[in-house]
Formats: C-alpha cells, structure tokens, sequence
C-alpha cells in the first residue's frame, strides 16, 4: 500500500496550503498534521478526517483574509448615527464570523429602510427571475446534453434546395441508399421517416407517432433497448413479421409498465405488429415519436421521386462533417448526372452535426432572449446601484467622520458587499419563485415551438446558475457605492455644511441612468421591430375568408380496413354528409393536406406544349365542399361540378398564380395541364391564390382536382366551415366519425386559425418574450430617471428655493429641470440607436418583411422612450415648482 | 500611509496574545489552537488563529521563529511565537480599560429572573 491511511486528508491539506500565507504554511500543515495524529489516536481516523476538512474549509476565509491584509477585528459605529438611532455598524473582519456579522448587521440596516429594501429586491428580483427562467429554457433546449453516445460524431443528413431554404429537406431512399453505398467516411447510420399511426391495444383507439426507420437506429445512436431487443437486419426485410420498439413513455402510460411487454402484439392501423423491445428511458427524438417500427425497405423499391426520409449516421473515426460534405456531394452529382430528371434542378446533399437537426431553428432566438434578459438585469442592477448611491450620498458625512478617525476605504468594503449581497440573494429568493411560475408559462405557452420541451424545468444547474448572479450581482452593486466614498471628496462634506454642491456631481449615479436609458432604447427597438413582423404577418393575406369559422381535423384510414378507390372516396363522402348535417355548418371540405402547411410537389407542363414548365407546383386534391369550406373565390371559368367529383373526371382548377407562370397572356379555359393521365387534366377555372405554404412563404402556383381522381387519399384533413364557434363543434365531429367507423381517432384538431399560426411559434415567443422584456425595461429606467431626478430636486430645493425667492417663475423652474432630466434622456437614446443599430441585424432572421433598421420603428421606438422618460421627470420637475421658497431655504 | 495608532485589540487577538504568553517558550501554533480550543470550549479554525497571529505579529506585538521539523508533523518545522514589550503593554491597557469600566459595576443575574 502505497498511501499511509493514517495521514490527513489529501485533498483538504491542498486546500489548506492553498489558502494559507506562504510564511505559514509548514507551520500551519505541521500544527494541522500533529493535531491530527493526536486525534486520530484518541477518536478514530475517520472522526480525525472529518475535523480536518472542517478546519481546512473553515479556515478558508480567515486565511485568504490575512493575504488581502485586512485587520481590526473592531465593531465600529457612528456617533452621529447612534444619535439618530438609525446607526449601522459593520465589522471589519475577514473571518467567516466576520462575515456572517456583517451581513446580519447589513441585514438589519436594510430593515430599517423596507421602503427602500423591498423596492430593490423587487427590482433584482424581476431581473434575475427573467434570467432564471430563460437560462432554464436554454439549458434544457439547448445546453443540456443529447442522450446520445458520442454525439459529437452524429450527422444528420438532409438535402438542399435554395427553394426550400436551403439544407434540411428531406431526402429520397434510393439516393440515401447510394450515398451510404458510397461513402467512406460515413460509419454506420440510419436512414428513417415519420408516420402517424392508429394504435389499438386496448379498447380506447389512439393516434401515435411513429418513426419508420431502418434496422439500425438505436444502435447509430448507441441507446439499445431497456428490454427486448433492438432490431434485427430481418426486420427490415419487405414482407417480414411486423415489429415495434416502443418508447419508455408508452410503455408506462398504454401498458402500466407490463414487464411482460415483450413479444405481446399490439394492433396498429388495423394489421398485428409484435412488441419487441422498449427503449431506454431517456431515449428522446425530434418530432417524439412513441412508436419505433421498421421501414422494411429491403427487397422494396421506392421511386427517387419521393422526399420523405433522412438518415442520422456516425463519422468514421477522425472524419469531420465538411469532409463527409464534400464526399456525399460528390456521389451526388454522380447521381445527378445518372438520374437527371429526379435529382437535377438545383438540388444538393448536405451533412450537419446532429445538433442542427435536435436542436431546431430556434437557437438562435434563443440566444437572442438571453442576450435581452441580460439587458434587462444591468439595467435593474443600475436602478438598485443607483439607490445604493443615493444612500451613500446621504451618509457622506458619516463616511467623512470615519474616515478622518483614520478609517481606510477599504475598511468600507465588507459592508457594501455585505448590503449588496444581502439585497441580490434576497432578489435572487424572489427571481426563483417568480421563475418557478414564469417556466410554467413559457412552456404551457410556447412548449411547442421549443426544441425538448419537457426537459426545461428548474433544475440543479439553474438553480446554480441563479445563485451565481445573484453574488456577481451582488458583488457589481456593492462595490459601486464605494466608489463614491472618497476620502479626499469626503473632506469637502465634512467642510460644507451645505448638502448641495458635492451631490450635483453625482456623475456617476447620472451615468448609470444614461445607460439604462441606452439599454432600454436596444430592448425596445427589438420588441418594437418583432412586433412590426409579426403585425405585418399578421396582415398577410393568406387567401382564405373568416378563417375563425374553420375547423380542421385529420383522420387516417388504415389501409388494412380501406382499400384505395371507392372504399376510401364512398367513406369521406359520407362522412361529409353526417357532418353537413350538423346544425350550423355551412361546408365541409376534405384535402390530402390542409392549406398553409404546404403538401406535393410536381414539375408539371402543358399537355399541348410541354415546353412551357413550371417547377415546384403544389397539387391537392379535393372534394366537393373544399373551396366553400375555405372561402376561395372563383375568379374565372366554372367550378368542379357534382359530377367531376363523382366519377373523378380528369378536370382541374389552377390558382392564379399558375395561370400566370404556365399561361400568360392566354386564356387557360380549356387548356390542359400534366401528363398524369392521357391528355392531361383539364382546366376549367381560375381560383384566387392561397398562402399554400405558410404566411411567409410566398404563394406556391397550384392546382385542384378531384379528390376520387387517383383514388383518393386515406389520410386526409377536413375543413368544417360553421356560423358560430368551430371549437363548439368538436363533440359533434367525433361523435360523426365515430359513426361510421368507431376504431377510428380523430387527431389534429385545430381551427384554422391555429393553424395559420402554426410554424409563428418561435416567431410568438421571442416576439411576446421581447415585449415582456421591452416593458420592464421601460418600467426600470423610467424608476431609475425618477429617482434620480428626485433627488436631484431634493439636493437642490435650496438653490431652486433661491431662484424662486428671487422672482424666477414657475414656467422656468420647470424648464430647469425637464432640461436637467433631458440631458439624460437624450444622450441615453443616442447611445442607444446606435447601441440598437450596431446590434438589430441579430434579429433579421425572426423579422418579416421589414428591415433590421427600420427607420419608423427606431423613430416611434426613440419618442416611446422619451415620452417615458419625460413622464418620469415630469412628477419631480412638478414638485420643484412647488417648493415653498421659505422653508427649503431656511431647511438644513 | 496613515499610522495605525492605538488600535484596539479584537476579540481573537485578545485572547491570542494571552494564549502566547501563558504557553510562554512553548507558544507554537498546535499548542495555542488546543489551549484555545480547550479554554474557549468551541473548536477554533487554525486559519482564524493565524490570521490573529499575523495581524499581531504586524503590529510587532509578538514576533516569531522557526523550531526543529519532527515526523510527527510530516516533517514541517514549528512556528514558535513570543510575546514582545508592546504586545504585554496593550493587554495592560486593556486589562486597565476593562478594569476600570468594571468598577462600580455589579452583576446581578437574580435580577433577570
């Protein structure tokens, strides 16, 4: 044995001989090490070993005390404060006794002031709360490690396209195929897609995500199952027994956590899949799906035509991501150039570290609430500075008196951090309880625009991370009214009996609220630049009428049950009657994909002249009730008729914006369009546009046909138009669908006005957040302005008092003041545009239709704030005026 | 630099300084933490103890030397301390201090019940 177990503890000796003055350490590790042996004799070792380490630790402070050189040991106290029974006394002690005194002494000050001490523990509050609950949604979305093995080495692979913006869409089998074929640097990977399945294991039908993916998913990402087994390389063979690894979550919540889950069959869309394997616990994946089942890929074939899958993958070992780039771009121009037709067009492959892919695109909003929240604490920590000042501004004559006893200014500092800490710890107590309810509110509001919602909370770290600026805050605030207690300053106050002249300088604590004014002026300009998108998103015209009369819903039709063609056509026309039945609905439409949320695509040409092309054409189908239920006017031509729907004649109706990209110029009646069927399809009229993709996205030309045209769609999405609340009608719907066919859910259900706002998610929050923000950093700056111009007036009243006495009217005192307060107010919004302009080009990527630096905004944004700001001065400038010449002369 | 003149003494240096000079020639640190210890009842940091001995040892209350190592403490030498002139005339001062305010004051615990 090498180490002696008698000795004292290692790592507390370190300690100790790190914190002792260097002239002392042998002596002190030798007195240490005796007294050890001596106990250890006479208690035990461990006993010994336990009064080490509390020696070393508190040995600590006193120890670092003595390198700082801090002597006394004294209570000191004011005399004059004494007289007035408000004394503060403090001690000037670097042992941890010391300490803790100081801070109860601080603690009792403060008590004596609550006005004051609850103002500013309001205030730290409220910033610190911000920043616990942002820090929390920041750690759990995006700090918090993936689950993942050895994640630095996934990639996720997706395709490009500039139309599409950019990388992170989605990919063909057979080209996943070739690139996995191909590479050398890409290790094992998974090539996966989502589904949405029915799932019956009891008597309850449930809608459940589903994630299709090749055999070696959770071994790619190294989480293998908690029981059963993973995959096996069968599995994923066309025409093999049906599995399924659930997660930990439906395992408790469908099947109580049967620990004889596996090999039980489970019934999905209508066929028997077997249970094989639950996966880990913390086995988590974008999209949450709950069910992981295989592709059965092998032996298949799929069209190079359809964009539905991605692959996660592992690099080879000292790969990097732009090499596995180049590499698959490589291979797939190899691609491009053999399948021309389905992969040309400006189409490219693309890899990115896995985070990309889990994390989503809100990270950097996410940053950008950090960064604002951060904003708002140096300005609450300015406003609680600030009335620290002023405090010490009113005890300048104490401090003068102690210093001229030869107190030294140092001496001041343990009880300005004191005060200072006391104040951020009990605001650090009040942010953490607001933030407890404030994360409750972010993500019941927001949860779903936020990547791994369920893993914010308050948490070990947040907590950590709330404490540390709580003492950093409270170390920032401490240390600024010590630079006001200046010893050759002070001489001046214990000369002038005047309290005036010294406290007109009082530059400092007219910085602070110049700056908070600049930070305000950042914070709003954000908000109102956010606020400006998501008005101007609000506005865009999405081509639908009254969209708060719509409901939607999806259903799936499992193929087992319903065969494509009349099964599924007769099933949704007949659902469309039940529901037309119901008193106050107006139309009833159905579509393989609602509007707004994108859908197909098809490169398509005139049947006559196949020359004449339009890329990226968006195609739905549709029954009867569609354009009714969505309000799209006819703009030209005739509609689809009772008979085009029944028998699926091959005419369509084009958008505008596809009759002006294929048919300029001419009259698209009659003309045909596609190749899909033998003359192509026939156009019969001209509807108005609809925001096809999304409200920010620009209107995709398109086309309409039956929906029994290609024999229908098994999952389709209804459109519900009613008179009055479509929220109202939900019981009817289900009660409707569970009519016809009583295995089947009903998912999704949404009005259409969710809908509009869906993929807004992150735009809503950080534009809600920013507002929040934005108003309690006006709310702060405007205290601040307050306090300061108070005071201001205070220190004055005898000079005003003066002028007034002299015959200076009311109009001037005014003047005189607004004038003082304008000179922080106006450099403050100087700073701060160009503080806002500097840094406004963050926000580009969340603003819509709107430039960065948008003049009207920073212009409206700069007269909020001096309306704000004018307002806070108004009330002190208006008491000055007041003022009885007599008694502010005679005062003090 | 302002002198510092006539500082009182703290608590800790107050009973310190006593310790020292009752350990007379023996006053190292282990002996003066346990004398502490031992008188005081409650286990004192040796930081703290070293912190009041360097503030001491500033003032030229006491001054040092360093002892013989021994393995009986890894090693490391001893740390002897001995009280000087001003240290013993400081204690006198408020040894008088506090004997002078105790004059004429009479405790009388029975009378707080």
């Amino acid at each position: 044995m090498t180490r002696d177990d008698r000795a004292p503890p290692y790592l507390a000796q370190l300690l100790l001989a790190w914190t002792t003055r260097r002239r002392h350490r042998p002596g002190v590790l030798g007195d240490m090490e005796e007294s050890f042996r001596l106990r250890a004799g006479r208690v035990g070792v461990e006993a010994a070993r336990r009064w080490y380490w509390s020696q070393a630790i508190r040995s600590v402070v006193p120890s670092i005390g003595v390198r700082f050189r801090r002597g006394g040991g004294m209570v000191r106290m004011d005399i004059s404060e004494v007289r007035q029974g408000t004394y503060t006394t403090w001690v000037e002690d670097w042992t941890m006794r010391g300490w803790l005194r100081n801070i109860k002494l601080a603690g009792r000050s403060l008590a004596k002031k609550p006005g004051f001490s609850i103002l500013a523990i309001v205030t730290l509050g409220l910033g610190i709360g911000a920043n616990t609950a942002i820090f929390s949604v920041i750690f759990g979305s995006l700090l918090r490690p993936l689950p993942y093995a050895g994640v630095d080495d996934l990639v996720y692979l997706s395709d490009g396209h500039e139309n599409f913006g950019g990388a992170g869409v989605d990919q063909t089998l057979p080209n996943l195929l070739d690139l996995r074929e191909g590479s050398h640097l890409l290790g094992p990977s998974a090539i996966f897609t989502y589904g949405n399945s029915n799932l019956s294991a009891g008597e309850e039908p449930d809608r459940v995500r589903v994630l299709l993916t090749s055999s070696e998913m959770l071994s790619v990402l190294g989480m293998p199952p908690r029981l059963g087994r993973d995959f096996l390389p069968e599995d994923d063979v066309a025409g093999a027994e049906r599995v399924a690894v659930i997660t930990d979550d439906l395992w408790r919540r469908r099947f109580g956590a049967d620990p004889t889950i596996v090999g039980r069959t489970a019934i999905i869309d209508a066929a028997p899949v077997s249970i094989v394997g639950v996966a880990p616990p913390d086995f988590a994946f974008p999209g949450e799906p709950e069910v992981l089942m295989t592709l059965q890929h092998v032996g298949q074939d799929f069209s190079r035509g359809t964009r539905n899958y991605n692959a996660i993958g592992r690099l080879e070992p000292g790969a990097s991501v732009e090499a596995l780039r180049q590499e698959l771009q490589a291979i797939f121009d190899g691609l491009v150039e053999q399948y021309p037709e389905e992969n040309g067009g400006g189409w490219y492959t693309w890899a990115d570290p896995i985070d990309t892919f889990v994390l989503g695109s809100n990270v950097r909003s996410l940053y950008l609430l950090g960064g604002a929240v951060v904003l708002v604490l140096l300005i609450a920590c300015a406003n609680v500075a600030n009335l620290l000042l002023v405090r010490a501004e009113t005890r300048q004559r104490e401090f003068a008196v102690r210093f001229a006893l030869g107190a030294r200014r140092s001496g001041l500092l343990p009880h300005f951090l004191s005060e200072g800490l006391v104040l951020s710890v009990l605001g650090g107590v009040v942010g953490v309880a607001a933030a407890v309810w404030g994360i409750d509110l972010l993500v019941a509001l927001y949860g779903g625009s936020l990547a791994r919602a369920q893993q914010i909370e308050l948490n070990g770290p947040v907590l950590a991370f709330s404490l540390l600026m709580s003492l950093l805050v409270g170390l920032g605030i401490g240390l600024v009214p010590l630079l006001r207690a200046q010893p050759q300053r002070l001489n001046d106050a214990l000369k002038d009996g005047t309290r005036g002249s010294s406290l007109r300088s009082s530059r400092l604590g007219r910085s602070l609220v110049i700056s908070e004014v600049a930070l305000a002026l950042v914070i709003v300009a954000g908000a109102g630049l956010l606020m400006k998108s998501m008005a101007r998103l609000q506005d865009v015209d999405l081509g639908l009428a009254d969209i708060d009369q719509m409901l939607t819903f999806r259903l799936s039709l499992p193929e087992a049950k319903y065969e494509s063609g009349e099964p599924v056509v007769g099933f949704y026309a007949n659902l469309a009657s039940d529901l037309e039945r119901i008193p106050g609905v107006e139309a009833v439409g159905f579509v393989n994909r609602l509007p707004l949320l994108g859908g197909w695509n098809a490169n398509i040409s005139v049947w006559e002249n196949p020359e004449r092309e339009a890329s990226f054409v968006s195609f739905r189908p549709v029954t009867s009730g569609y354009f009714e239920a969505l309000g799209v006017p006819l703009l030209a031509g005739r509609w689809l008729e009772a008979t085009d729907f029944a028998d699926g004649t091959a005419n369509t109706l084009i958008n505008e914006t596809l009759a002006r990209r294929l048919f300029a110029g001419e009259d698209p009646i009659g003309q045909a369009i596609t190749d899909w069927v033998e003359g192509g399809l026939r156009v019969v009229g001209i509807v108005g546009d609809v925001r096809g993709a999304g409200p920010t996205r620009p209107t995709p030309p398109a086309f309409y046909f039956p929906f029994a045209l290609f024999g229908g769609e098994s999952a389709a999405a209804a459109i519900v138009r009613t008179a009055g609340d479509p929220a109202a009608l939900v019981p009817n719907v289900r009660q409707a669908v569970a009519g016809l066919d009583p295995q089947l859910p009903v998912y999704d259900i949404r009005t259409m006005r969710e809908v509009a706002h869906q993929g807004m998610g992150t735009r809503r929050f950080a534009m809600s957040l920013f507002g929040v923000f934005a108003g309690l950093a006006l709310l702060l700056s405007a205290v601040g302005i307050y306090g300061v111009m108070s005071f201001a007036v205070a220190q004055r009243s005898r000079e005003l008092g003066v002028r007034l006495a002299l015959g200076a009217g009311r109009a001037s005192v005014l003047r005189l003041v607004l004038g003082d307060g304008a000179r922080l107010i106006v450099p403050g919004i100087v700073i701060g545009v160009v503080l806002a302009l500097a840094t406004a080009r963050l926000l580009s990527s969340l603003l819509f239709e709107i430039s960065a630096i948008d003049p009207i905004t920073f212009l409206a944004v700069s007269l909020v704030l001096v309306a704000v700001a004018l307002g806070a001065t108004f009330a002190p400038a208006h008491r000055a005026t007041r003022l009885d010449p007599l008694t502010s002369i005679r005062h003090e | 630099m302002k002198e510092q003149n006539q500082q009182t003494l703290g608590e800790m240096e107050h009973l310190v300084l006593l310790v020292v000079l009752r350990l007379g020639d023996q006053a190292y640190g282990m002996l003066i933490s346990e004398e502490l210890s031992e008188r005081t009842g409650r286990d004192i940091a040796i930081g703290s103890v070293y912190a009041a001995l360097d503030r001491l040892e500033r003032r030229g209350y006491i001054t040092s030397r360093v002892g013989d190592p021994t393995p009986q403490r890894g090693g490391r030498a001893k740390r002897y301390f001995t009280a000087e002139r001003q240290g013993v005339e400081a204690l006198a001062a408020s040894q008088a201090l506090l004997l002078g305010l105790w004059d004429g004051v009479e405790l009388d615990p029975e009378r707080f019940g």
